[in-house]
């Protein structure tokens, strides 16, 4: 699933008081603004719970519900699908139609509305509801991550917005790890006290898994009248004009944006469909309970969680983005023809991978930033989501019908086809680079000496420091 | 001199016959002239496999306990059954045998799971149903061109003391001419020298809410792999011909070298008929134990071939049972499907090894082969940056 990267952080203006006493009551307290941060961090929380629900209920999915593996990973394609078109307009949405306060609102309503489908499509047992649903959740979830990071810039810019985007992402991490860890033993539990057909149990455990979009919903109302009283005090304004997607934008895209759109496309492919199949793989390769094995396929999130602020850390003091994307893109291949050849404890892979996943999010989505002046940045962030998102999508359906033909040895393969498709285009990428000036894998202090040594430009001076204009997927 | 023997009858024969493929033949009830008389007394399909140097002979009765007796001979051997009353020593070839290796369904167990374990140690209230007992009917085999042959024996119902079931039990055996996989999940590999079992329970009636079953089969080897027998399981990364089965097992008839009988099958049942890889359970197998019990094997088609040398102190026959039950825990027993199908595989020689796919290789190439690339590249940016490195030394830039 993936977080939207905030563009308009630019265009919007605080007109702070500055010189009265503030109280905890006021909204540019610290106070205020950490109640904001836990109500933006609780907006995510709940479709972040559910997005990966199918992948935590994979086997009790098909073996409750009759499907095949190929039906299976239709509740992941079809979440992808409208976002390949969503994540142009859901951003334009809020800044030009909705405002983001009702924006964050319907978004969440549409989280709530889709968990609520998918569930009614598990107690009818229908296949097609279940799809419809996560449509549904597909349109609103991926949308309400960008009015969370809108919201991010909207009360942090200029103050926290760093740490804050760390701490939605941890939070969102924090999110899906609790839905591997908590779905499967709920399921069980509703499984025992309630004496009706297993598909709808399944369908009370995804009711119940609602209750964190609910949740979610209720954050964004808070937020909402909370930001609106903001507004009223600070009299703080918007501008009207808000930067808009602009596909004719994308003629004047160098052809390293590419090379790093494709390199995006091709590792998530390789991580999010094998996690939405990895816990039935983990039990019959590696004898796995239910439990445990959804445990070893969240550890990547767990580690992301945990690992992704330090990480980022480490790149920004380091720099070398190239050399940090080919070793994450490289620790994953590993990680993959692990599961893939051997039965060595599949810990030792899916840590690896876990780690290499953190890392090459907080190295790669950067690279965007590098070679893409700030105004079309939206354009550019935009295109690369929606071309992962179509990966996304076809990736799902096509691992489905590996897994159903021809086993999980084969989807394994699959994926490391998809990642040393990666790894070359990197080492593409690390060349073209190296032939020409070399700043994509600068270390930080040669980028400071490239930086000083330019005259001042207005449209690009900001464009190595533009670290506010990225979060990891 | 034994030895000798042996390693001769290893080079004309395995190393030889594994390789080819055959023709295959089918009879029902061979050599017999009055059939309304021979069918009285005997429902014997029998299959023959010609290949270059020997003929593989595969015998399934369904009159007594249903058993698949695989036997190899020179080439041009020729079966003959005396259809009579007294069964024993009816069947002989017209050269003796070089091997025998015999599979028989003895008993169909049912049993309650109390604590869903699966496993049968920890099961209550067995109920027991000789194979022999259960009508079976032979649906007559559909031959392809002689490259396959596949027989079907069926039975609807089963009444023994204090049991009464409903519902189709039916053995399905398939031999083909040529090595390859099975058509059905879980598209277990073949030769021509073996022959695909299948048990299928369908719509059984159950006597508890938490039934399982289980099978007992027993084995029978001849000299020369008539020295031991063991159970092999083989973990392999590669499940593309059983989606998320990653393990086999192998039960060999062992001699002095290698290549005797075997049974092999996955450790999976299915739980529909056309289905997908994951409608599925497991198996568990037992240990294997010595089967002297000469009530049992008189009711197989062994005792016509051996008659009283089938047992007793001066038979050469090796005698074995293993119990392997259906269903894991948590799957919600028999009843969730009330329809379970497991099949494995019979044969003498080598059994089959499992060889790259086409595309299986592709994929591999192509990983190499952009590994390489990325190799080549990567040394190229490293000696460009040795490049640089030195000039900023020599130049002080």
């Amino acid at each position: 699933m993936e977080e939207s990267h905030p563009t308009t952080s630019s265009d919007i203006t605080d007109n702070h008081e500055d010189d009265c006493k503030v109280t905890w009551i006021h909204p540019s307290h610290i106070f205020q603004r950490l109640i904001a941060l836990l109500l933006m961090c609780l907006i995510g929380f709940g479709s972040y719970f559910c997005f990966d629900n199918p992948g935590a209920l994979q086997d009790n999915f098909i073996q409750d519900m009759n499907l095949t593996t190929s039906q299976f990973v239709y509740l992941y394609s079809w979440y992808s699908w409208p976002n390949v078109v969503m994540c142009f307009i859901g951003g334009f949405l809020i800044d030009s139609v909705f405002g983001i306060r009702l924006g964050t609102v319907i978004y969440a309503l549409l989280v709530v509305l889709g968990q609520i489908v998918f569930a009614a499509g598990a107690y009818l047992n229908a296949l097609w509801i279940m799809i419809l649903g996560r449509l549904i959740f597909g349109i609103g979830g991926e949308s309400l991550a960008v009015a969370q990071n809108n919201y991010a810039v909207l009360w942090f810019k200029g103050k926290e917005l760093n740490m804050v985007f760390g701490f939605q992402i941890s939070f969102a991490r924090v999110g899906s790890t609790v839905n591997f860890i908590v779905m499967e033993p709920l399921y069980r539990y509703i499984k025992n006290q309630i004496n009706i057909p297993n598909y709808q149990s399944l369908s009370v455990a995804l009711l119940v898994a609602s209750l964190t979009c609910v949740l979610s919903l209720v954050s964004a109302l808070l937020l909402a009248w909370q930001d609106k009283r903001a507004e009223k005090l600070l009299h703080r304004k918007t501008p009207d004009a808000t930067e808009v997607v602009k596909m004719s934008d994308v003629q004047y895209f160098p052809k390293v944006f590419w090379l790093v759109t494709f390199i995006v496309v091709f590792y998530y492919t390789s991580i999010f469909p094998f996690v939405a199949l990895g816990k039935v793989f983990f039990e019959k390769k590696y004898n796995f309970s239910p439990d445990s094995a959804n445990l070893i396929n969240g550890i990547i999130y767990i580690i992301s969680s945990i690992c992704a602020p330090v990480l980022g850390l480490v790149i920004d003091k380091t720099g070398r983005n190239l050399f940090w994307v080919f070793s994450s893109i490289l620790g994953t291949l590993v990680s993959h023809m692990l599961l893939a050849f051997t039965f060595v404890n599949p810990y030792i892979a899916m840590l690896t991978m876990g780690l290499s996943y953190s890392m090459l999010a907080s190295a790669l989505w950067p690279l965007i930033a590098m070679v893409i002046p700030e105004h079309q940045m939206g354009t550019a962030y935009g295109i690369a989501q929606s071309v992962e998102n179509l990966g996304l999508a076809v990736v799902a359906l096509l691992s489905g019908i590996i897994v159903d033909s021809d086993g999980f040895y084969m989807v394994e393969l699959f994926f490391c086809l998809l990642l040393s498709a990666a790894l070359l285009l990197t080492a593409i990428l690390w060349t073209y680079d190296s032939m020409s000036n070399g700043t994509l894998n600068m270390s930080i202090k040669q980028r400071n000496q490239l930086e000083s040594n330019k005259p001042p430009c207005p449209e690009k001076q900001n464009l190595l420091h533009n670290n506010d204009t990225y979060t990891e997927d | 001199m034994k030895a000798l023997k042996i390693i001769v009858f290893i080079m004309t024969v395995f190393t030889t016959s594994v390789v080819t493929d055959r023709k295959l033949y089918s009879e029902f009830n061979p050599g017999c002239i009055m059939e309304d008389r021979c069918s009285k007394l005997s429902k014997l399909t029998y299959i023959r496999a010609d290949g270059d140097n020997d003929t593989v002979h595969f015998m399934l009765d369904a009159i007594l306990k249903p058993s698949l007796v695989v036997v190899i001979t020179n080439k041009d051997a020729i079966i003959q059954v005396n259809y009579t009353a007294e069964r024993a020593n009816d069947i002989k070839f017209t050269e003796p045998p070089k091997y025998m290796f015999a599979s028989v369904f003895n008993n169909l167990y049912e049993f309650n799971d109390v604590n869903d374990t699966a496993n049968m140690k920890n099961g209550d209230n067995f109920l027991k149903m000789d194979f022999k007992t259960f009508n079976w009917n032979t649906i007559p085999s559909i031959n392809n061109n002689n490259e396959s042959v596949e027989i079907v024996l069926s039975a609807n119902s089963y009444r023994g003391p204090g049991i009464n079931k409903t519902g189709i039990v039916s053995i399905t055996l398939k031999v083909c001419g040529k090595k390859g996989i099975g058509s059905k999940l879980p598209h277990l590999l073949h030769t021509p020298e073996s022959g695909e079992l299948t048990l299928a329970l369908n719509n059984l009636n159950t006597n508890f809410t938490k039934s399982r079953f289980a099978v007992e089969l027993l084995t029978s080897s001849s000299f020369p792999f008539n020295k031991s027998e063991e159970l092999l399981s083989n973990t392999f990364s590669d499940d593309k011909l059983s989606g998320g089965t990653f393990l086999n097992y192998l039960l060999k008839a062992k001699g002095d070298v290698e290549g005797g009988g075997f049974l092999s099958w996955k450790p999976v049942i299915y739980k529909a008929e056309n289905t997908h890889a994951l409608n599925s359970s497991s198996t568990i197998q037992y240990d294997v134990h010595d089967y002297p019990f000469e009530k049992d094997w008189i009711n197989t088609l062994l005792y016509n071939m051996y008659g009283n040398s089938l047992f007793g102190n001066n038979s050469q026959l090796l005698s074995k049972s293993i119990n392997i039950s259906f269903g894991q825990p948590n799957d919600e027993f028999y009843a969730k499907s009330n329809y379970t199908y497991w099949t494995f595989l019979v044969g003498i020689g080598a059994p089959p090894q499992t060889v790259m796919g086409f595309l299986e290789l592709s994929i591999i190439a192509s990983l190499l082969l952009l590994l390489t690339i990325v190799m080549i590249l990567i040394f190229c940016i490293f000696m460009r940056w040795m490049s640089s490195k030195r000039n900023s030394i020599i130049y002080g830039k």
